[in-house]
């Protein structure tokens, strides 16, 4: 029970009963929501909206098309892209959190960068790049690197200074002052930036696959204007899944490699 | 007796992830306040001090035993008391001002009539000037001090005080026991202040209840009749030095007594 | 250094990093091979004469309206959501893995099926702006009134405080810091939808100012529109922080104790 609902309750502990325990509720609501759903879905007809049975039928006919590859090979853009992002962002994240003439003279490009709608740079990148392999890992770059940044800067600037001072008095030379004490107590904010970075790397790749028609964004479009929904909502839920599956491997990663680390809050 | 608990106990039940887990804080706790009287509570950290305070307060209900004011039983809070936790809870969002009026809110006084019966207990504890500051922007022995105001403020019976000056540093403290002292004089309150500091019960108290460890008993209740106002002289007196060696020695008795218990259940 | 020696070396070091940045701008867009990146010189004035000429202020007015209508909608919805999964048991149970679940989810990916719900227009858009930002609300909102201290609650009820006083007095101040800053997030997130849905969906407003530059080869303009579009939402979210500020002042002062 949450401290709220406690102050509001009575002292007294209610007796239990079934309908408390939480998988109940889900079955009831979620089969619920499902049920409605399909009748919807039945009464709209297939243009508006596919039964369940279509859409768990989809993902066999996906499969069958031969779509995967093509997912895959928009996953390997995904993968580029992010891996430059982390490659380039950590490294100014940590000049940026440690260097006050690095934090004022590039701050305040990736901060507006980081708030702003990078949407707009598509017609430019397009101009620069064509519409190939470069353009997609651009734009998945661009929508990932500035997490990466601000997290990492966020994380450099909240070393503890304690920490320093001691390392300092122990005459811990500058480099391994870096490697020892800036990196470790910085990377929960990597992890965490890498997290959003890789949420938001996805809509960069859908985005610029959209644009272009090409990948898993062309095949979404195609699908999408052609009404064949059942297959358009089995993409959607797979591509979903990864984008979690991405973002929970990550926090995994996280929990083995540094099991000291405490919870961050994401700048 | 103004203030009385008849046998109190209070056990917590953890729901641990498969089980359920029963802790015994507090067992057979009975004893009484005269009215204006000043009772100090010492005990090991741990040992249910917190607790009792709530019990009385009305924030908790005891599972055993009953609790009277006035004869009549506790059951919930009531502006009759007022508290002053162990760490200031003071509303962050609200400046100093604005939170001594809190217990004000409740009592439907009209508004500048709230404000200016705050400002006269901010005064008192020598806050005045920072009446528009937010609490983040005090030391820790103001925002004590503000916490002091808000419960004076709304002018209860009874003044529950739990290890106020537990966080604060040897002269800050001293300080404000004398305050405290001061003002408790000139308003004659009735007040339980919990403290495990010893030297600090024995300054303030009229009576010291020593409580073993967990679960809590009352293992002593001794009587300091020392003339008031106290002031310095007092700490220095032998009569101090020798009460203060008693409950030393009943506190770590207590806690021996309660490592034994728990080794051999 | 001092307070005011600090900020002036900040202030020399930004404007130089400006004149630089502009600098470079000019020498590489002055090349001809650049021909896709027109200098400074050629951009400024072109957004001058969008702004002069109003087809830009025309368009920005568009792109808030969608943004402010599904932001107004996206905060009341959010609220409420965000109320019931804090304060109702079977709400929590059941809509946090779904609000978990749909967090995850590129919403981008449902542009090319939502037109046939809301249409193209006004309505699409204001949806896909919707969809940006309505569970950054829930969230928040459901961690501020659920994640409401302990202490003060407790303390609220000791000094009498009881059903509505005890909302007001507590646990919505409380939450208040967590909304606020939910809500700028939400600017935030929303000046993203709705770019992407007027450059996605269909060319509309500030969109369609910048896709016409793109088809026509207007460099210049295609630049102005990007600089003014970016600079928008900067703006937006720089002015939503500021109110932030202001609405839990409280929040920004150093803790001493
Ligand atoms: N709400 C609660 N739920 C479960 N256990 C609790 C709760 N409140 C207190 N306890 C337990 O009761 C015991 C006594 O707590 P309490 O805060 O009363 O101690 P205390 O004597 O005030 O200690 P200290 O001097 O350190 O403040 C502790 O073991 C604590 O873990
Ligand atoms: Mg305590």
């Amino acid at each position: 029970m949450t401290a709220v609902a406690e102050a509001a309750s009575t002292q007294a502990k209610p007796r239990e009963r079934w309908t408390d325990n939480k998988w109940v509720q889900r079955a009831i609501v979620w089969g619920a929501l499902l049920a409605l759903y399909e009748l919807l879905a039945i009464i709209l007809g297939d243009f508006y909206l596919a039964s369940l049975e279509d859409i768990v039928s989809g993902f066999g006919q996906i499969v069958e098309e031969g779509r995967i590859p093509t997912v895959l090979t928009s996953l390997e853009h995904l993968l580029v892209g992010f891996a430059l992002a982390a490659a380039v962002g950590i490294p100014i994240g940590v000049a940026m959190g440690r260097s006050f003439v690095v934090d004022q003279v590039i701050g305040m490009y990736v901060r507006g960068l980081f708030v702003t709608s990078l949407a707009a740079l598509l017609p430019l990148l397009i101009i620069l790049f064509g519409v190939g392999f470069r353009f997609q890992v651009a734009v998945v770059f661009l929508f990932s690197v500035f997490f990466v940044i601000v997290n990492t800067a966020a994380g450099a600037r909240a070393v503890p200074r304690q920490l320093m001072r001691t390392a300092e008095a122990f005459c811990v030379s500058p480099t391994r002052r870096f490697t020892a004490v800036v990196l470790p107590s910085s990377l929960p904010y990597i992890v965490i930036g890498l997290r959003l970075a890789v949420a938001n790397a996805y809509t960069g790749m859908v985005l610029a696959e959209l644009w272009v028609g090409v990948g898993t964004g062309g095949i979404l479009k195609n699908m999408g204007q052609n009404r064949d929904l059942p297959k358009f909502f089995a993409m959607v839920l797979l591509i979903t899944a990864l984008a979690a599956f991405s973002s929970y491997l990550i926090r995994v990663l996280e929990k083995r490699l540094m099991p000291w680390a405490k919870e961050v809050r994401a700048a | 007796m103004f203030l009385e608990l008849d046998s109190v106990g209070r056990t917590f039940v953890l729901e641990r992830r498969k089980h359920t887990e029963e802790l015994c804080v507090l067992e057979g706790i009975s004893f009484g306040v005269a009215e204006g009287s000043f009772v100090a509570i010492c005990g090991p950290s741990g040992c249910g001090k917190s607790t009792l305070l709530r019990l009385i307060h009305g924030l908790q209900q005891p599972d055993a035993g009953e609790i009277r004011v006035r004869g009549e039983r506790v059951t919930a809070p009531s502006l009759d008391r007022g508290m002053v936790f162990q760490h200031h809870n003071l509303m962050p969002w609200r400046t100093v001002i604005r939170n001594v009026e809190l217990g004000l809110e409740a009592q439907k006084l009209s508004k500048a009539e709230a404000r200016s019966r705050a400002e006269r207990w901010l005064d008192k504890v020598g806050l005045s000037d920072f009446a528009s500051y937010y609490p983040a922007q005090l030391s820790g022995g103001m925002q004590q001090r503000v916490g002091l105001a808000r419960a004076l403020a709304i002018d209860p019976a009874i003044l529950l005080m739990d290890e106020p000056f537990g966080a604060l540093d040897a002269q800050t403290r001293v300080l404000l026991q004398e305050e405290l002292e001061r003002i408790w004089e000139a308003n004659a309150k009735t007040v339980v202040f919990i403290t495990h500091d010893i030297e600090e019960a024995l300054f303030l108290a009229d009576r010291v209840i020593v409580m073993s460890a967990r679960p809590g008993r009352i293992i002593a209740d001794i009587a300091v009749d020392a003339a008031r106002p106290r002031r310095e002289q007092w700490r220095a007196a032998p009569e101090f030095a020798q009460l203060k060696g008693e409950i030393w020695k009943l506190l770590r008795s207590g806690q021996q007594e309660a490592l034994l218990e728990e080794v051999s259940p | 250094m001092t307070m005011s020696a600090q900020r002036r070396n900040a202030l020399l070091l930004r404007i130089a990093s400006l004149v630089a940045f502009l600098a470079l701008w000019q020498w590489y867009g002055s090349d001809p091979i650049h021909f896709a990146t027109p200098p400074p010189t050629e951009v400024f004035p072109a957004l001058w004469e969008g702004i002069t000429e109003g087809e830009i202020l025309g368009a920005t007015a568009g792109t808030l309206a969608t943004l402010s209508v599904g932001l107004v909608i996206s905060i009341v919805f959010g609220l409420i959501l965000g109320f019931a999964v804090a304060l109702f048991p079977w709400a929590r149970n059941t809509l946090d893995p779904l609000i978990d679940a749909a967090y995850a989810m590129p919403v981008t990916m449902l542009i090319p099926v939502i037109g046939v719900y809301t249409g193209l227009d006004f309505r699409g858009r204001v949806f896909i702006v919707i969809t940006y930002v309505l569970l950054v609300i829930v969230i928040t909102t459901s961690t501020g009134v659920r994640d409401v201290p302990r202490d003060l609650l407790e303390t609220g009820r000791a000094f009498g405080l009881k059903g509505r006083e005890l909302w007001r007095a507590v646990i919505l101040p409380s939450a208040m810091a967590h909304i606020a800053s939910g809500i700028s997030t939400g600017v935030a997130r929303g000046i993203r939808g709705a770019i992407t849905a007027e450059l996605l969906l269909i060319a509309a407003d500030l969109g369609a100012y910048i896709l016409d530059a793109q088809a026509r080869l207007l460099t210049d303009q295609l630049l102005a529109g990007i600089l003014w579009t970016l600079l928008l939402g900067y703006v937006l979210y720089a002015a939503a922080l500021w109110l932030e500020r202001r609405l839990v002042r409280w929040r920004t002062l150093g803790d001493l104790a």
